[in-house]
């Protein structure tokens, strides 16, 4: 959590301004891990999400209180990455705008990507050159030692009473001037290597656990365009007050306060100073292409010796600080006033303006007349060597950038320390940054003033290794007015890794991808519209030659966005078209994901075989569902017509072979009909349709054949009413009885049975054409009845079993029952002698079973179509049919028994032949389909297709 | 001859449908639908209602509510249901009684004829006993033979349809694994049945073809002795 430091709101830890009044926020000092981007506690030594160790000052400052770490071991790298809001300080109303002003210190925030990049580079080795003496660093020699009245002001920073106070008490320890110096240094925390007092002094690590930004040096402008660095910058005009400051371009002149570290004393205006601030405009989304990364300019060495100050009127006249940069307030103005009697020169006066104003203190801004225009340069990358950001020497305005103008490294300048490499690129780096913010509103004579690239003769050995060759290849500098494209290849501005380097590389920068595009932007001239695309020089890309690509952090442009083209919105992207908008629907096609490393080695290797495969199914599902309905079935129904034929037109003597009546349920069901004695009554129950007729209607005949051979009487009855024909017409076509069986009926049968067999067919054509019933009354018969048609299916079964047919039961002659002489003898299903059941159906067959047999003791039998068969089965098992008759097979079976050669006979032979043929057809198409279920699984495994 | 000229004619008809479903054989199908309900509503119409209600009770009409009484409950039943016709007595009480007492009565019948005309002696069909009966040699061990296989299947046919996880304890797991075993077994037999049945569904139909065919050869055309 951060307070914010007016309202006392919490926020976020990354938040840069206050929720609450927007006031700008200290920077967190929670610690980022590297690693997965938890925001850790600033003691914690470990990453509480993934226990990475987090590189940072910990181990000496924070996890021991009271420690420090050496500050010879504090690097840039190892300082907690903080996020340092950026305040830009408002440009001076009255502040000309000059076309060589350098670009507002607008620096975004560091990000975590770049961090780590920028970590990296910290600890990229630099060449490691002695620096180079300079004794104006050192107080004059006629100074005296530590006791005496000296202010150290040269040495840098800022010397408080309790740090003279210590100087002081170290005085024992100091015997020279070299021995003092490097103890204020310290004492004032500035570089380690303060022995040496000739060093920069910006570029020591804080030695403090104080949450700072990392230590880079003051940000040089982007581009730095003088004369070269060995020889000293001409003396150019005073930035402040018109006289000679030029004291001030040098760093050892500056006051150390206004160096890069901000003590923790600073308020906190200050602290948000950009020159405090890393280079946070590498994952600036707002970085234009034209981000250029000028050099800045070498060091200085040997600094001249300040000019003479000339006679200025000191903090409490009417100068206004204009010049300075940023706008001073009253505030600033009362504490400068405050700061009188520590204010002795002139330059304490600028430091302490610029300090309080957040500026760079090295950077005076110069007079526009007298500097150079910052230009953008295409494809530079050259950040010096030399720690200390010299001071600002931009060429006037309107002079063309030439190539000479672009400060070269000094050949006798020596690079120094590793701290001073990295700050140099930062330097870069945010050089780039502040030409991207200038891009959004660049001068229009900036362009007529870019600065060539940087030629390999001009860039530092150091820096030569670092960068690849085509980096510093030269380009034409662009013409003025011309859109400029900044080539910043992604090998421009990092330098080649060794493998030890490149393992200290987080996972996803040493991922590799294969197309990573070179980071080119086009410059576009200033304009309404916005640069399409942003050259994100903070991304991997950038960062490692070639090789990385990255998201860039900045927003994303919207695939679908349309740019207007015409009329007044010209330039406006995002408008909805009207007709689109109006008109059309709109139907947004997302753009296919592209495939990974992985997918798309998945795909080269696995797709064509599966490929292969659905075809190979494919076809094979066609064969299989082509083949039963073209041919198959044809030649099916075929063989089994020819079967079924053939046997038919056997001789008779060959029929029913290889029937066996013996010990068959059919020779148990013939049993029973021989156990029915003569003249006694048999119930028929035809309860089967016409559609199972061919089936049943040969058992039935068999049947009656045997009854009526017998002279049993016969009394028909259904529960089908299509089953009265059928009954009708069985026992019309049966053979009369030959015998007189049925008590005083006899005689009169007997003469009946030999009058009607001279003119049967004539009482057949007259019953077949008389009204339904009329024929049996006509010519009743006085041993076959029949009941018709009995409704009510189980109620009328149930009321059959227990009360037996009513009297005035009308029959299917017409006549009622108590007309048939049979009526007297059968008063019950008890009387009955046998009830055979034909049934059809299962639903008659358990109707019978369930409803009559429970009830009666008359033995019951049952001829049934071959599909009822095996329920029959279950009832004769069960005892509750006595047997039963197997359809066609069964009344083939019967009449064997009898001694017959019925139709039953004569076509169980060519149901035989069917059952073989379909025994046939089965097995024929079992192996048929065994080989087929083998045959696309062979085809998968040698690839071939069918 | 001409009923036997027309039952030819539908024969052929009908096996049209082997080459493809055509009008000929919607002609024979909708010939013998209709001519199967035509007959049954004759027949309910001439013997049930006809004669064996309304001719009774016009024949006595003057003694209607002496001797034919009984006949006014089913006369009222059948009005009753008659009434769902009627859009005004469709759901009324009067509607529904002739429902009620056809649905009351059916129940009945098939629960206690299930009861009494199928479960109880198909339970005591399986009930028999394993020693072997009175006969040869041969029928004795077979017979024994057969009553084992009858009870192993029901009851190994009834253990397949056991649903039932198992429990924790060893008994339960053993009884598990013997159910569970046993009802495999069941389930062959079960297998069995269905192919006995199968198979007797295509001799029946196969009986069918083959006595058509006799037909057509024997009756029509009079090629067959």
């Amino acid at each position: 959590m951060i307070y914010c430091p007016q309202c006392g709101t919490p926020n976020k830890p990354n938040s840069k301004f206050c929720k609450n009044c927007a006031a700008l926020l200290a920077p967190s000092t929670d610690i980022r891990c590297p690693i997965c981007g938890t925001l850790n506690s600033e003691d914690a030594p470990r990453c509480r999400n993934c226990g990475t160790r987090l590189t940072t000052t910990a181990p000496y400052s924070r996890s021991v209180p009271g420690t420090s770490a050496p500050p010879g071991q504090q690097t840039p790298a190892d300082a907690p990455e903080t996020i340092t809001p950026f305040n830009p300080p408002p440009p001076a109303p009255d502040e000309p705008p000059a076309p060589a002003e350098a670009p507002p210190p607008a620096r975004p925030t560091l990000s975590r990507a770049n961090s780590d990049f920028l970590r990296r580079l910290g600890k990229s080795p630099a060449p490691t050159a002695p620096p180079p003496a300079d004794d104006t660093a050192l107080p004059p020699p006629g100074v005296a030692l530590t006791g005496d009245s000296y202010d150290y002001s040269d040495i840098a920073g800022e010397v408080t009473p309790e740090m003279r106070a210590q100087l002081q008490a170290h005085a024992g320890t100091v015997e020279t001037l070299e021995d003092e110096v490097a103890l204020a240094r310290r004492l004032l925390g500035l570089a380690a290597d303060a022995a040496s007092p000739e060093a920069p002094p910006s570029i020591a690590p804080p030695s403090t656990d104080v949450e700072l930004a990392p230590p880079v040096p003051t940000l040089a402008p982007p581009l730095v365009v003088g004369e070269p660095a060995p020889e000293a910058p001409p003396p150019l005009a005073s930035p402040l007050v018109g006289g000679e400051l030029s004291a001030l371009e040098s760093p050892a002149a500056l006051p150390a306060s206004d160096l890069a570290l901000e003590p923790p004393s600073v308020p906190s205006t200050l602290e948000l100073a950009p020159t405090a601030e890393p280079p946070s405009s590498l994952s600036s989304p707002e970085l234009a292409p034209t981000a250029e990364l000028s050099t800045p300019p070498p060091p200085t060495s040997p600094v001249p010796p300040p000019p003479a100050v000339p006679d200025l009127q000191l903090t409490g006249d009417s100068y206004d600080y204009s010049d300075v940069g940023g706008e001073v307030t009253a505030e600033m103005h009362a504490e400068l006033e405050a700061h009188v009697d520590t204010i002795a020169s002139v330059e304490d006066e600028v430091a302490l303006a610029r300090r309080l104003l957040g500026l760079a203190p090295e950077h005076p801004a110069p007079p526009s007349g007298s500097t150079p225009e910052i230009t953008a340069t295409p494809g530079i990358v050259a950040p010096p060597p030399e720690s200390i950001a010299p001071p600002v020497h931009e060429p006037p305005a309107g002079l063309p950038a030439t190539p000479e103008l672009v400060a070269p490294p000094p050949e006798s300048t020596a690079p120094p320390e590793l701290e001073t490499g990295t700050a140099a690129q930062l330097a870069a780096l945010a050089a780039a940054s502040s030409a991207a913010v200038a891009q959004e509103v660049p001068p229009a004579e900036s362009d007529a003033n870019l600065a060539p690239p940087l030629v390999p003769g001009e860039l530092p050995a150091w820096l030569l290794e670092l960068a690849p060759p085509d980096v510093v290849t030269p380009t034409a500098p662009p013409s003025p007015g011309a859109p400029t494209t900044a080539s910043l290849s992604d090998a421009a501005l990092v330098p080649e890794l060794d493998e030890a380097e490149r393992a200290d590389l987080p996972d996803w920068l040493r991922e590799p991808l294969p197309a990573a595009p070179a980071v080119q932007a086009e410059t576009e001239p200033p304009g309404p519209a916005v640069p399409e695309e942003t050259a994100d020089i903070s991304s991997p890309a950038f960062a490692i030659p070639g090789q990385f690509t990255r998201e860039p952090a900045g927003p994303v442009r919207d695939l679908f966005e349309t740019v207007e083209s015409t009329g007044p919105l010209a330039g406006i992207r995002g408008i909805i078209p009207l007709a689109v908008a109006v008109a059309a629907p709109h139907i947004l096609t997302p753009p296919a994901a592209p495939l990974t490393g992985g997918g798309q080695a998945f795909g080269a290797l696995f797709a064509p075989p599966l490929a292969l495969g659905s075809a190979a199914r494919s076809a094979g599902a066609f064969e299989r569902t082509a083949a039963p309905g073209a041919l198959s079935s044809r030649l099916i129904y075929l063989l089994i017509l020819v079967a079924a034929l053939l046997p038919l037109f056997f001789s008779s003597e060959l029929a029913g072979l290889g029937l066996q009546v013996a010990r068959t349920p059919s020779a148990a069901f013939f049993d029973r009909l021989q156990a029915v004695p003569p003249g006694a009554g048999v119930l028929l129950a035809f309860d089967y349709s016409p559609g199972q007729a061919v089936e049943l209607d040969p058992a039935a005949r068999a049947i009656i054949a045997d009854l009526r051979a017998r002279d049993i009487a016969l009394i028909a009855l259904t529960t089908n009413p299509n089953g009265v024909a059928l009954a009708q017409s069985l026992l019309q076509d049966a053979p009369p009885s030959a015998a007189v069986n049925l008590g005083f009926f006899s005689g009169v049968r007997a003469a009946l049975d030999e009058l009607t067999r001279g003119w049967m067919p004539s009482y057949r054509a007259s019953a077949a054409g008389a009204p339904f019933g009329a024929s049996f009354d006509s010519v009743p018969s006085a041993d076959t009845v029949n009941a018709g048609y009995l409704p009510g299916a189980e109620v009328g079964l149930r009321d059959l079993a227990l009360g037996w047919l009513r009297a005035d039961r009308v029959t299917a002659t017409g006549a009622p029952w108590s007309s048939f002489p049979l009526s007297q003898q059968v008063r019950s299903m008890n009387d009955l002698a046998l009830v055979v059941v034909l049934a059809g159906d299962d639903a008659s067959l358990r109707a019978w079973m369930e409803q009559v047999g429970p009830h009666v003791t008359t033995p019951i039998v049952a001829a049934t179509t071959a599909a009822l068969d095996p329920q029959a089965r279950n009832y004769v098992q069960a005892g509750q049919l006595r047997a039963s008759l197997r359809g066609l097979t069964g009344a083939a079976e019967l009449e064997l028994l009898g001694n017959t050669t019925g139709p039953a006979v004569k076509t169980t032979d060519a149901l035989a032949f069917v059952s073989l043929a379909l025994v046939l057809v089965i097995l024929a198409g079992n192996l048929a389909g065994l080989v087929r279920a083998r045959t696309p699984r062979a085809a998968l495994t040698y690839g071939r297709p069918l | 001859m001409l009923g036997v000229w027309l039952a030819a004619l539908l024969t052929l008809l009908v096996w049209t449908y082997l080459v493809r479903d055509t009008f000929l054989f919607r002609i024979a199908s909708a010939l013998l639908v209709g001519t199967a309900i035509g007959l049954t509503s004759a027949i309910v119409l001439r013997r049930v209602l006809w004669d064996g209600l309304l001719v009774p009770l016009y024949a006595d009409a003057g003694n209607l509510f002496v001797n034919q009484w009984p006949l006014l409950i089913p006369l009222a039943l059948g009005v009753s249901l008659l009434l769902k016709l009627t859009p005004s007595f469709r759901s009324t009480t009067v509607s529904n009684l002739g429902l009620a007492y056809l649905f009351g009565l059916g129940v009945a019948l098939a629960v206690g004829g299930a009861l009494s005309g199928l479960l109880v002696p198909q339970l005591l069909a399986t009930v028999i006993s394993l020693a072997p009966r009175a006969g040869t040699l041969t029928d004795a061990y077979l017979g024994t033979l057969n009553a084992i296989l009858i009870v192993v299947g029901t009851l190994g046919a009834f253990l397949t349809f056991r649903f039932i996880q198992p429990g924790p304890r060893p008994w339960q797991r053993v009884y598990a694994a013997v159910t569970t075993g046993w009802g495999t077994l069941g389930r062959g037999f079960i297998m069995i049945a269905f192919g006995a049945i199968l198979a007797s569904l295509v001799t029946a139909r196969v009986s069918t073809l083959v006595g058509q065919l006799y037909f057509l050869l024997h009756d029509w055309l009079a090629v067959l002795q």
